[in-house]
């Protein structure tokens, strides 16, 4: 860490801790303390990168984690802990709690953890306590003795009561607040009700929590993916089975397969029509499961399907052959849209546009389609080109179609011409933004030698060429190909 | 004799034997013939009425198999195709309400439509594919074009579906002949070029070249409606003999309009093009 060019000491492990070397202190100090000491540089960027991936994986235990300033997470496992009830221990939460400290320090992290009534107490006792857990509405005794500064106060607060004489927590519940807070702010009083469970302190997790959520967990870890898409299905049938209660459908789902390594893979698949239809769905999870890496192997699976409709019961019982067929082709537009991205499945819309560019739009494949029609009168390309490309054109008069051009550096010798089709700028669209004022289109189809048909136009118009900016001359384009 | 003691399966008849061999290569490779599952599947649709269906062995073009139509990025095979694609795909302005409204796809490359311009909904809607029916699918790499066209073809209430690929070996095409002939949809291929096609499992391969009008030699340039019209070759008949027409396209009503062949007139101006 770099300080007005001094190197400090910003962290340090275990081994260095007990040589002497504290945080804070400069390198040269930590060097003449312990001569072997190796130093690194420090990302926090990639620390809170790191400790995000870590919330992620605490998901496994309940869906309400999030990360806690630079060093801590947070978990409501309200009602999550008799998952992890084992008789070895004295209550379900001190066995949730030796299960997370047991597979993070496997996998080589340290990690110091308390379950207690209140984020703040369970903070303090993770910091400062002694033991796992505050049992149950003891939470005022068991903080009495810490320090103060395990209220997540300030340091200079800290500083100031340790100056008062008030060391302990304990020392702060009897002192009246309007003082306290006069002299040294409001927060000391704020912190100590989040402690002792007088105000509320909520979880925001990353992402929002699912109400249709399904979650598995093996003792040993799966690695085939034959076992892995058998389990998905489970989790599915569960699921669906729950959406059907609700009469809901889900639109999206996400798989979240959670590695023995400590990596999260997730899965999302997106229906356009709300459905629970485990064979479509299970299919469609397939095509995404093909591809995954189960590293060692995976020992949870969460499903939850973020977004959902209403899906009544009878919308599903339908025999007609014609209804069979559109049903089949909602699947298949899920199975295309899923492998190739959203945005890759669209039919064309008309917008109420003249410019031809702006007056085709793509609107999703199932969308209800408006009763609009393509608005142009006059002949239109079966292909249009994304960008108009210039072209070099030789017109023996200014305001005759070209005899010549030359696009794709191919010379096209042109046998007839039809046109113009005059297309004007929208003004509505004219701006500063736009750099150059848009102008005047001169549309012209032309059949060349070979008898291919194209779309040029003229940008501008001879004689109105002078704009404020100087005289520019008309340019010729190629927009579109006709059949 | 010595020949009916090694092998007597001659004592069958000649005709009998020979009859058994083709029905057995057939089997074998059925990919590429009508087979009677795709014909009851998908049926068969009149290009015309008239002219080319009976040009034609199965005397229009049978869905429930793939087609191939090759040409340059000129917009001619892709009108030709386009129309195909809207016959094939089920009812058309011209059957009325006689055919059954089905979704058909067009997919796409990025690439391709960077190359030969992306589909433009008015200029389609001239040769009878209804934006409404019509699903534009976009892909990055070939192998999810295949794959996209194979899903689609197998899906009941696919019409017909329309890949743009530019190499295609036999084996991905003979899959394709199969998933159509399963689905009882048509498969089309648009081929961005006339030369260097390969081998195909399609049931018909068709080369279509834009022709032109009389040219005017002096100014001010004619200016009678230009309108599509193409030399359309099929080259390659699967059970049939190779055919050329030049087609015009009737916008008002939908449907291939053949233009009878004269000595020196522009049908046999782009037959020699093709040949040559």
């Amino acid at each position: 860490m770099a300080e007005r060019g001094t190197l400090r000491v910003s962290a340090v492990d275990a081994l260095a801790q007990a040589e002497g070397v504290r945080p804070g202190i400069t390198v040269t100090d930590a060097r003449a303390i312990y001569p072997g000491l190796q130093v690194r540089d420090a990302d926090p960027l990639a620390d809170a990168k790191a400790l995000a991936g870590l919330a992620e994986w605490c998901e496994r235990y309940s869906p309400w984690a999030a990360t806690d300033g630079e060093d801590g997470i947070k978990l409501d496992i309200s009602g999550c802990a008799h998952l992890f009830a084992d008789a070895g221990f004295a209550n379900d939460e001190e066995a949730l709690l030796a299960d997370l400290t047991g597979r993070l320090s496997r996998l080589g992290i340290d990690v110091c953890a308390a379950a207690a009534d209140t984020p703040a107490a369970a903070w303090a006792w993770a910091r400062y306590g002694d033991g796992p857990t505050i049992a149950p509405g003891t939470a005022k005794q068991a903080l009495s003795p810490l320090p103060v500064s395990a209220l997540r106060l300030p340091a200079e607060v800290v500083d100031e009561l340790g100056r008062l004489g008030l060391r302990r927590v304990g020392d702060l519940y009897a002192i009246p607040r309007a003082p306290l807070a006069a002299r040294l702010g409001g927060d000391i009083g704020r912190r100590l009700d989040q402690a002792l469970g007088r105000k509320a302190e909520p979880i925001s997790p990353p992402r929002p929590v699912p109400p249709f959520r399904v979650r598995i967990a093996w003792a040993e870890p799966i690695g085939t993916i034959d076992a892995v898409e058998a389990a998905a299905g489970q989790v599915l049938d569960s699921l669906c089975a729950m959406l059907e209660r609700e009469q809901c459908g889900a639109r999206r789902l996400e798989l979240a397969l959670y590695r023995v390594d400590g990596g999260v893979d997730r899965r999302v698949i997106g229906t356009a029509r709300p459905s629970r239809d485990t064979r479509h769905l299970r299919r469609l999870f397939a095509e995404k499961l093909a591809n995954i890496d189960l590293g060692f192997g995976i020992e949870v699976m969460i499903l939850s399907a973020p977004v959902t409709n209403p899906l009544a019961a009878n919308q599903l019982g339908l025999s007609r052959e014609a209804a069979r067929g559109s049903v089949a082709v909602d699947r298949l537009v899920d199975r295309l849209e899923n492998r190739l991205g959203p945005g890759n499945v669209v039919r064309l819309a008309p917008v109420d546009s003249h410019i031809p560019e702006r007056a085709v739009t793509v609107e999703p494949a199932l969308a209800a389609a408006a009763d609009l029609d393509w608005a142009a009168a006059q002949p239109r390309p079966i292909r249009l080109l994304p960008c108009p490309e210039p072209i070099e054109a030789m017109a023996p008069v200014p305001d005759d179609p070209p005899l010549r051009f030359r696009w794709r550096k191919v010379e096209h010798r042109v046998a007839r011409a039809e046109g113009p089709e005059r297309i004007a700028p929208e003004w509505w669209r004219v701006g500063p933004a736009a750099g150059r004022p848009a102008r005047v289109r001169d549309y012209y189809r032309l059949e060349d030698q070979d008898g291919r048909r194209f779309w040029v136009y003229r940008d501008g118009l001879y004689g109105q060429a002078e704009t404020a900016d100087g005289p520019e001359a008309p340019r010729w384009y190629m927009h579109g190909v006709f059949a | 004799m010595v020949e009916e003691r090694i092998s007597p399966v001659f004592s069958r008849g000649r005709k009998a034997v020979l009859g058994e061999l083709r029905d057995r290569v057939q089997a074998l490779e059925r990919a590429g013939f009508v087979t009677a599952a795709g014909l009851e599947n998908g049926g068969i649709r009149a290009l015309d009425g008239a002219e080319i269906d009976a040009g034609l062995p199965w005397g229009g073009l049978p869905r429930g198999a793939l087609h191939e139509v090759a040409g340059r990025r000129d917009g001619a095979a892709a009108g030709f195709a386009a129309a195909l694609l809207a016959r094939l795909g089920g009812h058309t302005a011209a059957d009325g309400a006689g055919g059954r409204a089905e979704i058909v796809l067009w997919c796409q490359t990025a690439l391709e439509a960077h190359e030969a311009g992306a589909l433009h909904g008015p200029g389609m809607a001239a040769f009878g594919l209804d934006r409404r029916r019509l699903i534009v699918l976009g892909v990055r790499r070939p192998v999810d074009l295949l794959w996209a066209m194979e899903e689609g073809l197998r899906c009941p209430g696919v019409g017909a579906v329309l890949g743009e690929v530019d190499e295609i070996d036999l084996r991905a095409s003979r899959r394709l002949q199969l998933a159509a002939e399963a689905g009882g949809a048509a498969g089309l291929l648009l081929r961005p070029r006339l030369d260097d096609l390969g081998v195909s499992a399609a049931l018909t391969r068709w080369r279509v070249t834009p022709v032109s009008g009389p040219a005017g030699r002096s100014r001010p340039l004619p200016t009678r409606p230009i309108g599509a019209s193409w030399a359309v070759d099929l080259w390659r008949c699967r059970g049939g003999a190779p055919r050329r027409w030049k087609l015009e396209w009737d916008e008002q009503a939908f449907r291939f309009a053949v233009v009878p062949a004269l000595a020196d007139g522009p049908a046999d101006a782009g037959a020699q093009a093709l040949s040559a």
